[in-house]
C-alpha cells in the first residue's frame, strides 16, 4: 500500500520487518509487529477516550519506546501529535498544552505531578499500572493496564495526506515557542527524500539523541522505522558514552549538531582510547553551520564515515545537502537543495542574485509545512507567495522565506552568511557574526563562540564575543592580540566575556538570544 | 587535602542548592530528576576538579558516575590526590 499517513510507513514495514527490533532503548526492544500492534491499541484508545479527528494530543516523555507508540497510536487515531519536551519548565509546558488546545496527554505519573496545571486535560499515563484501566473521578487512564487487557484494534482512517500529523514547538530558554503544522505528506516526504540522499536501508542502525520535537530529530525516526532500519534510542549527557554506544551497538547513521560536535571535541575531555567506528556509515550535520575547524576534526575522528552537512528549517523540514566527497574542497558549504526542492537566493530587490551576492535563502518544492499554529501574522511573514511567478502571479503558490542569508558560488553550491537580522553594522561594515565566531574558535583555549552586536552612544554597534572555555579566567588582551594577528581591525571584538559552558535550547542549541541579554 | 564522605556530600548538596535552586539527597536520581543536565555537567566536573583538587580523565565521566551524588563522592574518593 502505498504510505499517505505517517501510520502507513509503520504498517508496510511490519509487512516487510515484522520481526526485526525496530526500536532499541537499553535493554529494551521491540519489534516492527508488535510496535504496530501496541499502536493499534493506543489508536482505538483515544478514541474511546473521546479524541476526535483532528485534535491535539500531548506527548510528554523522556526518550523512549511510549514515545513511538504514542505517535503512531495517534496517528491512528486521525488525531495530531504534539511532542512535549520534558526538559521545559512547567509554564512552557502549559503554554503549549493552551497554544494547541490540545485536549489529552500522554505522560507519566511523575511528570504530571510536576507539571500540574489547571488546565481540563484527559491524561494517559505510561509507566505504571492502576488498580483498574480508568479513574474516572481523576479522568486519568493507566497504559499499562490497557495494553495487557485489550486487542490491536482494527481502524479505519478518515484522514489523508493535507491534515495535520504533529505540530512542532521548539524554544528558546524564554519566550513563548511558536507551533509549526506539519502534514502527514511533510513527514513521509521527508523520510523519503532524505532516505534517499543519505541512503539509507534496513540494514541502518541510527542512534536517536535528538529530541523528537525537533524536526531534525522527528524524521530520524521516520526515515528509520519506513526503510525497516533499527532506531537506538540514546539520551545523550556525556561524549563518551555516545562514543561507546555507538561502538558497542554498530551504529552505522549518527545525525548530530554543534553542539555535539564541540562536546565530542573538547579538548579537556579528549578520548583518548581509539574507538572501531568502521560501522558508522554517515554521520549528518544539521540545526546550525559547523566551524571548518571542526569539520577537518570530524573527518580525523571519524576517518572512515561520510559527513554530510545539511541545512533546514522547521518551516520547511530540510533544504539543502552538501554531498560528502565535496567536503574536502568546500567544508563551509551547505551544499544544493536536496531533492524535490528548489532553492532561490533573493536580493534586497526580491531577483535572484548573482554568484558570490548575498541573499536571503528561500525554499521552494517539497516539504513546505501549513505554517504557524495560531499565529496568523508570522505565518505570513514567512510563508508568502512565490515572487517569480511574474505576471501570472494570481497562481497560488507558497514559499518559505527564512531569514537567512547565504552566498552562492559559479556552480551552485551554498554558504550560510549569517541569521538576515544578526548582521552587525561596525565601523561602517556589514560583519557576519559567523565569520567572527569561526576566527575565535580557531584559537587556543576558545571551545565555542558566540559573537553578537552592541549598540554604543555613536549608534555604530561594536562586536562583543561570548567565549565558552574551560580556563578558569579568560585573557581578554590576549585574545584580541590573537585576533589582530589574523583579522582586520573591524572584525576584532571589542568587547570579551567568558562562560564555562553555553546554555542550551531544549533542542541542545546553543541559546544565542539568552546569551546577547546577559552581556549586552 | 583530606575531606570526609560526608563533607563532599553536604558541599555538593548546597552546590545543587544554590546552581538549580533544588534540595537533593545522596540518593536522588540527577539526571532522571533533571538536576544536572548535559550542560550543568561540565561545570560540575571543573567545580569538583577545583575544590578537591582531583583530575578525571575521560573514562571518569559517564553516566553511571554521575547518576547520584553518592556515585559522585565514591568516584572522587578513588582519584589519588
Amino acid at each position: 500500500m502505498r504510505n499517505y499517513l505517517i501510520h502507513n510507513l509503520l504498517e508496510n514495514s511490519a509487512i516487510g520487518y515484522s520481526d526485526k527490533v525496530a526500536v532499541k532503548h537499553g535493554d529494551r526492544i521491540i519489534n516492527f509487529k508488535q510496535l504496530l500492534d501496541e499502536s493499534k491499541k493506543m489508536g482505538p484508545l483515544l478514541k474511546k477516550y473521546g479524541v476526535k479527528r483532528g485534535e491535539r494530543v500531548g506527548i510528554l516523555l523522556d526518550k523512549s519506546i511510549e514515545q513511538i507508540i504514542s505517535f503512531f497510536g495517534i496517528s491512528f487515531a486521525d488525531a495530531a501529535s504534539v511532542f512535549i519536551n520534558p526538559v521545559l519548565k512547567k509554564e512552557q509546558v502549559e503554554h503549549i498544552i493552551r497554544d494547541c488546545d490540545a485536549k489529552l496527554l500522554i505522560c507519566t505519573k511523575r511528570e504530571w505531578e510536576r507539571n500540574k496545571m489547571d488546565v481540563p486535560l484527559k491524561i494517559i499515563y505510561m509507566d505504571e499500572a492502576g488498580k483498574e484501566e480508568v479513574e474516572k473521578e481523576n479522568d486519568v487512564v493507566w497504559w499499562q493496564n490497557v495494553r495487557q487487557e485489550s486487542e490491536p484494534g482494527e481502524v479505519k482512517s478518515v484522514q489523508i495526506s493535507d491534515d495535520i500529523a504533529n505540530i512542532i514547538y521548539t524554544s528558546g530558554s524564554t519566550g513563548k515557542p511558536k507551533g509549526v503544522v506539519i502534514t502527514h505528506r511533510n513527514l513521509i516526504e521527508g523520510a523519503e527524500i532524505v532516505s534517499s540522499y543519505l541512503e539509507i536501508t534496513e540494514k541502518d542502525k541510527i542512534i536517536s539523541i535528538l529530541p523528537f520535537n525537533f524536526d531534525y530529530g522527528l524524521n530520524q525516526l521516520t526515515t528509520s522505522i519506513s526503510k525497516g532500519g533499527t532506531l537506538v534510542l540514546q539520551k545523550f549527557f556525556l561524549a563518551n558514552d555516545l562514543l561507546r554506544v555507538i561502538e558497542k551497538e554498530k551504529i552505522t547513521g549518527l545525525a548530530g549538531m554543534n553542539p555535539i560536535w564541540v562536546k565530542i571535541f573538547n579538548e579537556k575531555f579528549q578520548a583518548t582510547k581509539q574507538y572501531d567506528f568502521s560501522q558508522l556509515r554517515y554521520i549528518t550535520n544539521s540545526g546550525g553551520k559547523v566551524p571548518e575547524s571542526t569539520v577537518r576534526k570530524m573527518q580525523a575522528f571519524f576517518p572512515q564515515t561520510k559527513i554530510y552537512l545539511m541545512y533546514g528549517l522547521t518551516e520547511a523540514f530540510r533544504s539543502t545537502f552538501l554531498p560528502p566527497e565535496e567536503i574536502d574542497r568546500r567544508p563551509n558549504s551547505i551544499g544544493k537543495a536536496i531533492p524535490n526542492v528548489e532553492i532561490l537566493v533573493l536580493n534586497e530587490k526580491g531577483e535572484e542574485g548573482k554568484p558570490g551576492e548575498v541573499g536571503e535563502l528561500v525554499h521552494r518544492g517539497a516539504l513546505i509545512t501549513r505554517g504557524y499554529w495560531n499565529d496568523p501574522e508570522k505565518t505570513e511573514k514567512i510563508f508568502r507567495k512565490n515572487p517569480l511567478l511574474k505576471d501570472q502571479n494570481h497562481l497560488n503558490e507558497t514559499v518559505v522565506y527564512s531569514g537567512d542569508l547565504v552566498t552562492k558560488d559559479e556552480e551552485g553550491f551554498l554558504y550560510y552568511v549569517s541569521r538576515k537580522d544578526s548582521m552587525i553594522k561596525t565601523m561602517g561594515y556589514r560583519v557576519s557574526p559567523t565569520e567572527v565566531e569561526e576566527s575565535l574558535i580557531k584559537l587556543d583555549g576558545v571551545v565555542d563562540a558566540v559573537v553578537f552586536g552592541k549598540e554604543i552612544e555613536t549608534g555604530d554597534q561594536i562586536i562583543v564575543a561570548v567565549i565558552q572555555s574551560n580556563s578558569k579566567e579568560g585573557d581578554e588582551k590576549q585574545l584580541m592580540a590573537q585576533c589582530r594577528k589574523t583579522l582586520p581591525e573591524y572584525l576584532v571584538p571589542k568587547e570579551f566575556h567568558f562562560e564555562r559552558e553555553f546554555p542550551k535550547t531544549a533542542n541542545g542549541k546553543v541559546d544565542r538570544s539568552l546569551l546577547q541579554k546577559k552581556w549586552d | 587535602m583530606q575531606v570526609s564522605t560526608a563533607e563532599i556530600e553536604n558541599r555538593l548538596i548546597d552546590y545543587f542548592k544554590e546552581k538549580v535552586d533544588t534540595v537533593v539527597d545522596s540518593d536522588t536520581l540527577l539526571l532522571e530528576e533533571k538536576v544536572i543536565d548535559s550542560m550543568g555537567v561540565i561545570e560540575l566536573v571543573a567545580f569538583l576538579e577545583e575544590t578537591y583538587k582531583v583530575e578525571f580523565i575521560d573514562d571518569d565521566l559517564t553516566v553511571d558516575n554521575f547518576k547520584t551524588i553518592d556515585s559522585i563522592v565514591k568516584l572522587i574518593i578513588s582519584k589519588p590526590r
